[in-house]
């Protein structure tokens, strides 16, 4: 039962908006080194399951485990850019908790060269385009010390060379040990085929 | 150190966006500086109105400024990720309290003395508002976060804020505009200021949890 290598365990996990239950009865595990694709219809909970992982939603039911002991926190990236318009883009980075921590000053400069947004570290964010807004939140990625990346729909507004770039953060990403739990419409195409999990109203496979 | 690099983030983005924060104090100073055109010039009546009169003010500016606490970070996203990835609920919202607070109420302690000057308040009740704006701005700024935590995700909260905080808020009015009067007329206002005191930390030890408990109703 007590894997060392488990991140995420979830037990018999209901969720209601209101009235309506959005699914009951979701148990899944997800281990070091795992990608976990979350796939559903429009609608089925798959934004609210992450949220409720994160802690952002109010379970209905059931158990969240996070890191066996429940002290890791992931590093959550969802559909809102998370990014403050007035404040430039390496304050952005650097004042905002990343997993429980702050960004170094190194380690800020690295991930904004790494995101290419060189030369734009002390621009405002609100000057920037929404693919450029979306990679400061991507940036945080590379700042994050943590076990599990959990990223809601991180594709959206990224160009070709961006979702490669991504993709290949994944990959170096699970090679290292960490997880990652996503929501996406687009296939993957990592080194390993990730795991996939389906929510329906009815049932869980 | 995570609550000095939030309070520089809040001191940031409060000073970054200035404009929100000068307006609730421009309404501060116009209110109370129609007072004296509308009804009389007259010192005597003046001293009278004044305690009720910049207190009745300073709330509503208070009010004005509530706003700025939670709004833009949560339609940026970044209240939510300040309060799942800092992992700790309570440390953001005391510092977005503090920040508040010293962005918004301390200003209007600041300029508070010029309007008493205006308003012929002198001597005694002149110490008098500024302690009691001292004790009470921070109770405003506390109970304030709780209602905008609440209704921080509807979109047109303006009303239904004054209805939830308002009523909170008369005890503050009454014994801060009852402390000033009771100084103008020579009287002792320790006893005013005290129970000021003990809302302030009435309200310290009580609306972190219910703030936090009300953010996290909105934020779903």
């Amino acid at each position: 039962m007590t894997e060392n290598n488990k991140i995420l365990s979830v037990e018999k996990l209901g969720i209601r908006r209101s009235e309506r239950w959005l699914f009951e009865d979701l148990s899944f595990d997800l281990s070091a080194g795992e990608v976990l694709q979350v796939v559903g219809v429009n609608g089925a909970g798959k934004t609210s399951l992450l949220r409720c992982l994160c802690g952002l939603l109010p379970k209905a039911a059931g158990q969240v485990n996070w890191g066996g002991n429940g002290e890791l926190i992931p590093l959550y990236l969802g559909h809102l850019p998370a990014v403050k318009p007035e404040l430039t883009v390496f304050e952005n980075l650097k004042l905002h908790p990343i997993a429980g921590q702050f960004a170094t000053d190194e380690a800020a400069d690295k991930a904004i060269i790494e995101v290419e947004l060189h030369g734009y570290e002390d621009e405002p964010a609100r000057t920037l385009s929404a693919g450029q807004t979306r990679r400061v939140g991507l940036a945080r990625l590379l700042i994050a010390n943590t076990g599990c990346w959990v990223l809601d729909e991180p594709f959206t507004s990224l160009d070709v060379d961006g979702c490669h770039w991504l993709e290949q953060q994944m990959i170096n990403y699970v090679e290292k040990g960490g997880s990652v739990l996503l929501t996406s419409h687009q296939p993957l195409t990592l080194l390993k085929e990730p795991r996939l999990l389906t929510i329906n109203k009815q049932r869980q496979i | 150190m995570m609550i000095k690099i939030l309070l520089h983030r809040e001191l940031l983005r409060h000073w970054r966006s200035r404009q929100d924060l000068i307006n609730p104090l421009i309404f501060f100073v116009i209110a109370v500086s129609m007072f004296p055109l509308a009804v009389t010039p007259e010192g005597e009546l003046l001293e009278q109105i004044a305690p009720g009169v910049i207190w009745v003010a300073a709330l509503l500016a208070t009010m004005l400024s509530l706003e700025s606490l939670y709004r833009d970070d949560f339609h940026d996203g970044t209240l939510e990720l300040l309060l799942m990835q800092s992992g700790s609920h309570y440390k953001v919202v005391i510092v977005k309290i503090i920040a508040h607070w010293l962005t918004s109420g301390l200003p209007l302690v600041i300029i508070s003395p010029i309007l008493a000057v205006m308003m012929h308040l002198k001597g005694d009740s002149f110490w008098a508002l500024l302690s009691s704006l001292l004790l009470g701005t921070p109770v405003l700024s506390l109970i304030g976060s709780v209602g905008m935590g609440l209704t921080v995700g509807l979109r047109q909260s303006g009303v239904l804020l004054s209805l939830l905080v308002l009523p909170l808020y008369l005890p503050v009015l009454i014994f801060g505009a009852s402390a000033v009067t009771s100084a103008a007329m020579g009287m002792e206002y320790s006893g005013q200021l005290a129970y000021l005191g003990a809302f302030l930390f009435a309200s310290l030890s009580l609306v972190p949890f219910a703030s936090v408990a009300a953010i996290r109703v909105s934020i779903r």
